[in-house]
């Protein structure tokens, strides 16, 4: 079955770079979608007398759920806020992924879509990437305190760079790097000089040809 | 519980537009006590009254039939869930009910900003 990684990606950057978030982890309530409600079971259930175990079909929908065509140009993600909020980002990341996909059905696609756009939008690649490249080691805490990632979640990340390593780019990349370059620099100075040695270092290679 | 009833929307819908029973009962062709009778939901209108209604309130037809009971769910209704694979049709149908009656409210008592 072939997938779009590098679309999904991109749908998962542009979602960032709409939402004009600065810095990461991403608090819950800074996850949006346009044209799209967000809300809690806790608060339909408060707004409109009906228990939790109604609003979620007996606890069928347990995490989140996405509702379409109730109204016209409704769209309504509801979400369960008494989860931790790690997981309750990736759900919301995982939903809002729905519906940019454009998925008009559950199945096995729609869900490796929807996991993969909430990865990205969770933890962008190219985040990671620039903070490797500073010299910083890429492992599970620091998934966890720099994205506020769940455990699980810091693990499928890193267990996703090992197979793919870094060398996945995006057309997105620089624009977003640019929206975030303020936390970056902030909590993720270069720890060395040679943060950018790569590029060079190649370049020095090459002059090194021409000399001889 | 009354104000999910659809007596009590049609009567919230009539107050939004400023109208009386005796004048939604002119505009929709319908008696006085007909609409009294609706919206104390002591009747349950057939399609051919929500018709009228719909075009008296200015209300698309298909919401006042789903709203009254009538419709099946829409083509276009979706549930996206990590269970709902699992969901039998039965409790799809479940689902479109409980919010095919309660999200008029919510929408009108949501106050949480964008």
């Amino acid at each position: 079955m072939h997938y779009d990684w590098a679309g999904i990606t991109s749908l998962a950057y542009l979602t960032l770079l709409e939402l004009d978030l600065h810095e990461f982890p991403i608090p819950v309530k800074k996850i949006k979608c346009k044209d799209v409600l967000i809300r809690s079971y806790q608060k339909y259930a408060l707004k409109t007398g009906l228990s939790i175990e109604e609003v979620t079909c007996g606890y069928e929908l347990d995490d989140a759920f996405l509702l379409k065509g109730l109204r016209p140009d409704l769209t309504l993600i509801l979400y369960n806020e008494e989860k931790y909020d790690s997981r309750t980002k990736h759900t919301l990341w995982h939903e809002v992924g729905h519906i940019k996909c454009n998925h008009q059905r559950h199945d096995d696609r729609a869900e490796i879509e929807a996991h993969f756009f909430a990865g990205q939008a969770n933890a962008p690649n190219v985040i990671i990437r620039e903070i490797a490249k500073r010299g910083y080691s890429i492992d599970i805490p620091f998934l966890i305190d720099c994205f506020g990632l769940s455990e699980e979640s810091a693990m499928k990340k890193l267990d996703y760079f090992k197979r793919y390593h870094f060398d996945h780019t995006n057309e997105n990349d620089d624009i977003v790097l640019v929206q975030f370059s303020n936390f970056i620099n902030f909590k993720y100075p270069p720890k060395t000089q040679h943060f950018y040695d790569q590029y060079y270092d190649d370049l020095e290679k090459e002059r090194e040809k021409w000399e001889l | 519980m009354r104000n999910s009833s659809f007596g009590y929307y049609i009567e919230q819908i009539r107050n939004e537009k400023g109208m009386s029973q005796r004048k939604l009962a002119e505009e929709a062709g319908l008696t006085n006590s007909t609409i009294s009778r609706i919206e104390a939901d002591l009747v349950k209108p057939d399609p051919a009254t929500l018709e009228k209604l719909s075009n008296a309130l200015n209300v698309d037809k298909t919401i006042l039939l789903t709203k009254c009971g009538y419709s099946e769910i829409p083509e276009d209704f979706i549930v996206i869930a990590r269970k709902t694979g699992d969901l039998s049709e039965k409790q799809r149908k479940k689902v479109y009910d409980i919010f095919n009656q309660t999200i008029d409210d919510f929408l009108l008592a949501d106050d949480e900003e964008e």
